[in-house]
């Protein structure tokens, strides 16, 4: 891919203040990029830091969350450089995200219409006549009926709320688009679909889309870069259908292992214990105590990030270079 | 929605025959209401003409349907202290009292709004320590004593102000203020809480996401929010000072209702103490119920039913 | 998930004090709780603190500011009223006399409000429905107001008080009670026995009322503010504790008369009650605050 990179992440760490006054870091010198266009997903599981980096990227950190050190530099500029008012004007117009709950995330006091408005004009600079065109383009675009602009957020169905958001984040005509775990909260029929709608879109508007989720399958379903996060750290990262033929991390190797396969009778193999909690600074591999191939070396040294062929990245000592672990 | 307009309506319907029961209650069963309705000075006769009159001697039930009969038809009796009915009575003092209100709601409106809001929005600061601060001590504050202690200050000590009275603007200064100092503590606790509440929500994030402004997230759609929860309070609240005012009018001796009352009781004139707690009371209840209602209207959940 | 050992495993805890990051630290529970030690000691062991008495006349003495300000004397620490009374042995018969009446309207209001709440939370239906409007009804009137015109019908006395601060704190309690056993009620450690028959008052006994005592406190000791200062407020109007008794209220009332002359006489019962209700008002908000997670907790 000679695109060049929308967004690029260099070493961001981020911490939370704990109850003892000290901080902890739950994302740790995380290093990535998407390209113009491209679809990255960022997987891991609760905890994991995954959404973390999200809202790093937006600039949303929650209270008392902080950057502790890195990068963000959307189409070259880096965004944690930037005074809160440009950055306020940059989120919608440049980057845009949707998140999880479609239900808290809209205004109950306003119909669709009248949070999809408002947005339009401010990043649009639409009115009247034009504006009124611009909201229904807006809705045809996600496929939703006309009459939703007219009703409340608690009339209408998850799915619906979902592509409202989806169209409330793209009135901007954003460069990137972060997706955090916008299926979760869906049943599968309308995950299926609301994925589609996501691809059309980025067909459509050549939006980069960076999307946030617990769930492999939708990465393979859509993305073409598949980032894995564990316990605060990037674990792997590379193009998808090489990450999950020969995954280059036994975490990854044991989420594809716990995929269930429709026609195969196999017994469910689940990953034995637990994530070490993100404050602790532990020496060795974090995904030591956890991993079938651990050796002694894994719990004495860190691993580092390494490349693997062609395009792709992994931390673990197993499967680098001087690796032991085979295919 | 309008099952629940109903039955609200009935509560309050509820409300006001059960206040109206237990002052009737009150009277006739606690010793002989003839004395009470005839005050101190009457003799033995006056209380028999009176018995006669009122039909005391008639069963309870019909007692209560003619006291209701005319409660409605605005004869509250006569006061004895003054000789005049109830109702007018009412009618001169009440000014005083919600000229004192209005001003209080005034004052209260515009320290605790802005006080609650930005105790939220910078939350741990050293604004939101004092605020909330204040605010407990406020709370902890007797309002009589408050006033005693203001008018040792400022009429007593440093002579700027009057002690108590009527008059003009000065006058209306240390009672406003000693009304306000409660409710100003509450509602500023409350709106800080649910600014808190509505900082803290998913659909925050998301304005700010859309890149929203600060000042129009937080003034145009938080306070909205927030605002809609602290409504119900602020109807209470209005009508809290009414029962506020009966402290504050004594230590003031401001000729509003609430002093009328204590007065009532002290000269056991008790037409006059019957008379304002009816109509104190069933503002108290009418606020509330109009307050439900709005709320009832204006939110949209309500407004409009969840269809699926 | 680990069960409390016996109904009141987890109230123990409270006895362990962390310190809290912020603005308040270890300053709370220690000096509310300080305070709260302070208050019911003088209301105890009143007529050991002081040898004067707090009603009986003395108009030689009458009129003699604090012993700092000149004029005073050392036998009258803070001075005396109109009468020759001493203030600061009439400042702590006051503590006494609110003492009681917290003590014996709060009885009256939690008795009838957790019953009332239990049931209601409890049998739920029709019996909830009526309950709850009761209560509706009685929150729906001006409490002090209601209490005025009651005290004045009844004649003030401390009985009549206690019986009316009782009966207009309760619907509170009850609400919140039925909330709490609401939730409760929900849980399957109610819902099995329940199902298999274990008698009625057996599961209310094991399940339901330790499980609602934490926010019962907390209810309970936030109303005693609103007890201390709704007592104060009739008594200073002359509806409450009847004079020539202490009360901080009565005090109040009789120095508002004389507030130029002798200050001291209104000053320090109105200090006694700001202190009082502050004490207890950050002591609730401390235990709510220490009692939300724990209750989750356990109950999650």
């Amino acid at each position: 891919m000679t695109a060049e990179p929308i967004l690029e992440v260099r070493d961001l760490s981020v911490s939370v203040p704990l109850s003892d006054g000290g901080r902890a870091n739950v994302v740790r010198d995380v290093d990535f990029s998407i390209s113009a266009g491209g679809t990255v997903g960022l997987v891991g599981e609760s905890g994991s830091g995954k959404t973390m980096t999200s809202l790093a990227i937006m600039g949303l950190l929650p209270p008392g969350v902080r950057v502790e050190s890195g990068q963000i530099r959307l189409l070259g500029e880096d965004l944690l450089l930037k005074s809160p008012r440009e950055l306020q004007q940059i989120r919608g117009r440049e980057i845009a995200m949707v998140m999880q709950d479609a239900m808290t995330a809209l205004d109950p006091s306003y119909t669709v219409r009248g949070q999809l408005a408002p947005t339009l004009r401010q990043h649009r600079g639409l009115h009247g006549q034009e504006l009124d065109a611009a909201v229904r383009t807006s809705l045809q675009q996600v496929h939703l009926p006309q009459a939703v602009a007219r009703q409340y957020p608690h009339q209408l169905s998850g799915g619906m709320r979902q592509r409202v958001t989806g169209a409330i984040a793209l009135a901007g005509s954003p460069r990137l688009l972060i997706a955090d775990e916008p299926t979760t909260a869906l049943d599968v029929t309308t995950q299926a679909r609301y994925l589609q709608l996501l691809r059309e879109l980025q067909r459509e508007t050549g939006v980069a889309l960076l999307l946030v989720t617990h769930d492999l399958l939708v990465v393979r379903h859509i993305c073409q870069r598949v980032i894995l996060m564990y316990s605060s750290e990037i674990v792997e990262e590379g193009p998808v259908g090489e990450v999950f033929e020969q995954p280059q991390h036994p975490y990854t190797r044991a989420l594809i292992g716990a995929i269930p396969v429709l026609g195969e009778t196999v017994s469910l193999q689940s990953i034995e214990g637990r994530a070490p909690d993100t404050a602790e600074s532990i020496p060795g591999c974090r995904f030591e105590p956890r991993c079938a191939y651990a050796r002694a070396l894994c719990a004495e040294r860190h691993p580092e990030l390494t490349p693997r062929d062609p395009d792709a990245r992994a931390r673990c000592f197993g499967t680098g270079a001087d690796g032991w672990i085979r295919s | 929605m309008i099952r629940a307009v109903l039955i609200r309506t009935g509560q309050a319907l509820l409300g006001l025959f059960a206040l109206t029961l237990l002052l009737f209650l009150l009277v006739r069963l606690t010793g002989d209401p003839a004395f009470f309705l005839t005050g101190p000075g009457a003799t033995a006769a006056d209380r028999a003409r009176v018995r006669m009159e009122l039909g005391l001697d008639q069963p309870l039930p019909i007692q209560y349907v003619t006291y209701i009969g005319n409660i409605l038809q605005g004869d509250l009796g006569n006061s004895f202290r003054f000789g005049i009915p109830v109702s007018d009575l009412i009618q001169q003092r009440l000014p005083a009292t919600l000229q004192m209100a209005g001003a209080a709601i005034l004052v209260i409106l515009l320290v605790a709004i802005p006080l609650g809001i930005y105790s939220a929005y910078l939350r741990g600061s050293f604004v939101d320590r004092t605020a909330r601060f204040i605010a407990a001590f406020g709370q902890a504050l007797p309002s009589f004593w408050l006033g005693i202690l203001l008018i040792l200050v400022f009429a007593v000590n440093l002579r700027i102000l009057p002690s108590g009275g009527i008059g003009g603007l000065a006058h209306m200064i240390l009672p406003t203020i000693t009304l306000a100092v409660e409710p100003i503590a509450r509602l500023t606790r409350l709106l800080r809480s649910s600014v808190l509440e509505e900082l803290g929500s998913d659909y925050v994030t998301f304005h700010r996401m859309k890149g929203m402004p600060e000042p129009t997230v937080l003034w145009k759609h938080v306070l909205r929010n927030a605002g809609m929860t602290s409504l119900t309070f602020v109807g209470i609240m209005a009508v809290g000072l009414l029962t506020g005012s009966v402290l504050v009018e004594t230590v003031f001796v401001w000729p509003g209702i609430g002093r009328l009352l204590v007065e009532g009781i002290e000269f056991r004139d008790f037409n006059v103490v019957q008379g304002v707690t009816l109509l104190i009371a069933s503002a108290f209840i009418s606020v509330n119920y109009l307050v439900d209602l709005l709320y009832m209207v204006l939110n949209p959940r309500m407004r409009v039913p969840v269809s699926q | 998930m680990v069960m409390p050992s016996g109904p009141f495993g987890f109230s123990w805890r409270l006895f362990r004090f962390r310190s809290q990051t912020g603005f308040r630290g270890r300053l709370v529970p220690t000096l509310p709780l300080a305070f709260l030690a302070l208050f019911i000691v003088a209301a105890i062991a009143a007529p050991w603190l002081t040898s004067y008495s707090p009603v009986r006349n003395d108009l030689i003495n009458g009129m003699l500011p604090p012993a700092w300000v000149e004029g005073g004397s050392a036998d009258y620490l803070l001075g005396t009223d109109r009468f020759g009374r001493d203030v600061l042995t009439r400042l702590i018969y006051g503590a006494r006399v609110s003492f009681l009446v917290v003590v014996f309207s709060l009885a009256i209001a939690v008795v009838i409000g957790t019953g009332v709440g239990i049931v209601s939370g409890y049998v739920g239906g029709r019996t909830d429905a009526v309950l709850m409007r009761i209560v509706d009804i009685f929150l729906a009137v001006p409490p002090l107001l209601v209490a005025l015109v009651v005290a004045v019908a009844l004649g003030p006395s401390f009985r009549n008080l206690v019986l009316i601060l009782g009966l207009l704190i309760w619907p509170n309690i009850a609400r919140l009670i039925r909330g709490e056993t609401l939730l409760l009620v929900r849980r399957d450690f109610v819902g099995y026995p329940r199902a298999i028959g274990v008698p009625t008052w057996s599961i209310l006994l094991r399940h339901i009322v330790p499980n609602i005592l934490p926010t019962l406190l907390v209810v309970a000791t936030l109303e005693v503010a609103n007890v201390i200062l709704t007592e104060a407020s009739l008594s200073f109007l002359g509806a409450g504790i009847p004079s020539p008794h202490a009360s901080w209220g009565v005090m109040v009332d009789d120095g508002r008369a004389l507030i130029a002359t002798g200050w001291w006489i209104a000053l320090f019962p109105g200090i006694a009650i700001v202190i009082t209700v502050l004490a207890f008002n950050a002591l609730g908000d401390w235990l709510r605050d220490r009692f939300d997670p724990k209750t989750r907790q356990v109950l999650s």
